[in-house]
Order: structure tokens, then C-alpha cells, then sequence
């Protein structure tokens, strides 16, 4: 009998997960080009504005982005784990990261909320009142920190979303994990989503420190 | 959990195990040297460290050094399209 995890138009297992695996690598192609977009309008206005950038950087909060890279490089590491957990068979520990994997996200958006509380209290929004730096070129960081941040925010809901799927699918039948493709595309798809982070991070907080 | 089972979690978990070590390693050195006065070497470091972390995502906990070709293809033509992107943006703003 066919495997449930089989689709159609697929007549095999194998060819089913390497057009899956394709299918999500041209996907974040368009991703990168999504991102590069958001990149490539930061890095033509730090060209423009150095020294602003380098004063507005400075404003973020680098505890915050320091700790939330740390959450993400380990939620990475934790879904790393249980891509490989499904692959080989050991599904009960495949089960056990994938929900770690989701609450270091949930981690994640909790301290960004916080952090974005503690931007707003500082007024560090863009075009409100009281934006506190006088440079041109801070409100143009300021505003490329809020699109990108949020936009990442979002990939990131949608990457725990995914990951409970996983474990909701897998639940009555943990053999789906190794037949179907999700937990590898999944797992493609956070690692992407952290990939993106690591660049935020060396763009947003890192600047003007020294 | 049996030994066997246990075992084979070891044996799965060695690899990404030193990939998060390397990560976190990187993580560290570009948070430092975001204070080393550097100038504007400041960013290319912060940028190349940021690239090195990213290929060992790629490599390992995406698998690319493992994949079929079509699949390396596939991820690097975002990266190739990318560059298209940059050298064309930049062309106009580097040349005025």
C-alpha cells in the first residue's frame, strides 16, 4: 500500500521529496530576491548617509538583537537535529525538537516585543513626534530597521506555524515524518529565516559601536 | 529511550553539534569587532563574518554539502540574481 504522505502527481517517495526540496530552494531564491530588495535600499542609503546610520545604529538595542541571534543560532541547531532525528527513523526524538524549535521562536518574539515596546517608549519611530536624532539619514535606518524586522517577524510566525504542523501531522502516525518531505522543507525554511537574521543583525546592530 | 537509540542521537548530533560551536564562535567575534575601532573595515568584517555564519548554515543545517547538484543549482541562483541586483543598483549610485 502507498505511503499516506505520497501526493499526487509524484509515483514514488524519492522523486516526491527531491521536487519538494526543489521546489522550496527556488522558493527562497525569490526569498533572497524579496530580502535583497530590502538590503539593497539599506545599502544604497548608507552609502548616502554613512555617518547618520552609524549614530541611529547605535540606538538599537544590542542586548536585545545579541540574545535573539544566540535563540535563533540555537533553534537552528535544535531543528537541524530533528531534520536528521526524522530522516533516520528516531522519530520520538524528532518529536521532542520540533516543539524546542518552536518555543526558541516564540522566545524570540517575545523579547522582540519587548524590544519594540522599548523603541516605541523611546520614540525611535520614524516620522512620530519626538523621533529623537537629528541626522537625515536616522529616520531612513529607523525605517528600514522597522520594515525588515517586522517583515522578518512575520517569516518567522509562519516558520513556527510550520513546525507545529510537523508535530500535528505527525502525531498519530510518526512514520510521516521520514515518508513526507515537510520536515526537511521545513527545516529549510527556518534555517533561511535565520540566515536573513544573522545579515539583520550585522546591519541594524552592529553599526557605530566602535 | 534504548542505548541503541541513544547512540544513534549521538552519532546524528556530533556534526551540528560543531556547527552551532563554529556559529556561536563567529557570533562572538563580530560582536567584538563591531567594537574595534576599524573604520569602515568595521562593516566589511561585521559582513564577511556574517557570510562565513551563513555559508555554515547552508553547508550543514540546510545540507547543501550534501545535495544533489540540481538542488545547489537551485540555491545559488538566488545568490547569482542577487549579485545581478547589487552590481546593477550600485552601478548608478557609485558612478555619479
Amino acid at each position: 500500500m502507498p505511503s499516506v504522505a505520497l501526493r499526487e502527481p509524484w509515483q514514488d517517495l524519492g522523486h516526491q521529496r527531491n521536487s519538494a526540496v526543489l521546489g522550496m530552494w527556488l522558493f527562497l531564491g525569490t526569498e533572497i530576491l524579496f530580502f535583497g530588495g530590502i538590503f539593497a535600499g539599506y545599502s544604497v542609503y548608507r552609502f548616502l548617509h554613512t555617518a547618520d546610520f552609524l549614530a541611529a545604529g547605535r540606538e538599537t538595542n544590542i542586548y536585545y538583537g545579541s540574545v535573539n541571534t544566540l535563540v535563533l543560532l540555537v533553534s537552528s541547531f535544535v531543528m537541524s537535529l530533528g531534520s536528521r532525528a526524522a530522516r533516520a527513523g528516531l522519530f520520538r526524538f524528532a518529536r521532542l525538537c520540533f516543539p524546542v524549535t518552536a518555543v526558541l521562536g516564540m522566545v524570540f518574539l517575545t523579547l522582540k516585543g519587548f524590544e519594540y515596546n522599548d523603541d516605541l517608549e523611546k520614540h525611535l519611530f520614524p516620522g512620530a513626534s519626538g523621533f529623537p536624532l537629528p541626522e537625515a539619514g536616522a529616520g531612513l535606518f529607523w525605517a528600514f530597521y522597522w520594515v525588515a524586522t517586522v517583515v522578518h517577524t512575520i517569516h518567522l510566525t509562519v516558520g513556527i506555524g510550520a513546525v507545529f504542523r510537523l508535530q500535528i501531522l505527525s502525531r498519530d502516525d510518526p512514520q510521516w515524518l521520514n515518508d513526507s518531505p515537510s520536515a526537511e522543507v521545513t527545516s529549510l525554511y527556518w534555517h533561511f529565516v535565520d540566515c536573513i537574521w544573522v545579515f539583520l543583525y550585522a546591519l541594524i546592530y552592529l553599526p557605530g559601536r566602535s | 529511550m534504548t542505548p541503541e537509540e541513544r547512540h544513534r542521537i549521538i552519532a546524528i548530533a556530533r556534526a551540528p553539534s560543531l556547527v552551532l560551536l563554529g556559529l556561536v564562535l563567529l557570533f562572538g567575534a563580530n560582536l567584538g569587532l563591531s567594537f574595534a575601532a576599524l573604520g569602515r573595515f568595521n562593516l566589511v568584517a561585521n559582513l564577511l563574518i556574517a557570510a562565513a555564519m551563513v555559508a555554515l548554515i547552508a553547508l550543514f543545517f540546510m545540507e547543501l554539502i550534501r545535495s544533489s547538484a540540481i538542488h545547489r543549482l537551485a540555491a545559488v541562483v538566488g545568490i547569482f540574481w542577487l549579485m545581478f541586483f547589487f552590481v546593477l543598483g550600485f552601478a548608478d549610485y557609485l558612478t555619479r
